[in-house]
């Protein structure tokens, strides 16, 4: 449920900060025009106990400054992980894990870091069917839908934007803490 | 182009070169070969110690193939069994945590590799650590 209102509460304040783009703007005939260039990243997302890797691909508009893209994490080793079986029986296991994920995201409010170094602030959702397995048995770790919410900002490197988020990721383990940071090269393929 | 996106290109290239395999057909008379066919090595189980002892079972297979290779109660941190290779071994650590019972369970297989060197065929064959210990 919190990770549903992050959600919303991201996707309210992507959208209002992008509504007043366009009202400044001023004029509906720019008001629809796309110039999507598409994309393709690499990243890994950590924290003191686990590492994703994360590679993908998409499309974003230049104009609206909002991007898509297909992703898949994935962590890329076994990590030992403990799952209560039954009351007074727990099991551990090596668990590996995968992400397929939707991910959208807005950059907003471009500022000056440097005279050399533009950035700007990030907000978005990896929403997507988080899977894995475990060594030695035919049992999985549950599986399921997620969506998992970050925050940041992003600086522009002559060509390719340099994400720093926090993310919120639920993987479903409790001696994983939901918290990581979000590292991530996105680069836009232009002409 | 700028200048990162030439690293990038130059980090994948080397990537993809370093990741690709010696040629089969290449000939070393100083290599050690051994020719031949190894069908056993070493299994090693590694464990956290307990006083009272840590029963554990080794299976062929996966744990619901139920196959069990060896039945054995470890007094020590670690202990190797001598196996057949080809096959993918499972163990089973039972520990005794106050009211809990925790059971670790790794996995891997024992392989065989066998490659050509000087129209010799030579065999290879590492032995495998299943790691039971308990994450601290």
């Amino acid at each position: 449920m919190i990770r549903v209102l992050y959600f919303f509460l991201f996707s309210l304040c992507a959208t209002v900060t992008y509504a007043q783009e366009i009202d400044s703007a001023g004029t509906t005939e720019t008001k629809f025009k796309l110039n999507v260039v598409p994309t393709i990243s690499a990243g890994m997302h950590v924290n003191f106990q686990d590492f994703y890797l994360d590679f993908g691909a998409g499309a974003y508009d230049q104009k609206s400054r909002i991007g898509a893209q297909l992703s898949c994490s994935f962590r890329p080793f076994y990590k030992k992980v403990q799952i209560h079986q039954q009351s007074n029986i727990i099991r551990q296991w090596k668990e590996k894990k995968y992400l397929v994920s939707l991910d959208l995201y807005k950059r907003l409010l471009k500022f000056h870091l440097s005279n050399t170094l533009n950035s700007s602030f990030l907000t978005g959702a990896k929403s997507g069917y988080l899977f894995g397995d475990y060594l030695g048995t035919r049992e999985r770790p549950k599986a399921g839908l997620t969506i998992n919410p970050f925050v940041g900002f992003s600086i522009w490197l002559n060509g390719i934007n340099l994400d720093v988020t926090y993310l919120f990721f639920n993987d479903r383990l409790a001696s994983v803490s939901n918290s990581r940071l979000m590292f991530s090269l996105n680069i836009p393929i232009t002409p | 182009m700028n200048w990162i996106k030439r690293c990038i290109i130059v980090l994948l290239s080397l990537i993809t070169a370093a990741s690709c395999t010696p040629d089969e057909n290449s000939c070393d008379p100083n290599l050690i070969c051994t020719t031949i066919s190894i069908d056993s090595n070493w299994v090693n189980l590694s464990i956290t110690e307990q006083l009272s002892g840590v029963p554990i079972i080794l299976y062929n297979g996966n744990l619901e193939n139920n196959l069990i290779v060896v039945r054995d109660t470890l007094y020590s941190d670690s202990h190797d069994y001598y196996l057949p290779t080809g096959i993918r071994y499972t163990a089973e650590a039972y520990y005794r945590s106050g009211p809990n019972i925790i059971i670790a369970v790794d996995s891997k297989k024992l392989t065989t590799e066998s490659f050509t060197n000087c129209d010799d065929t030579c065999y290879e064959s590492d032995e495998i650590t299943l790691d039971l210990v308990l994450i601290e």
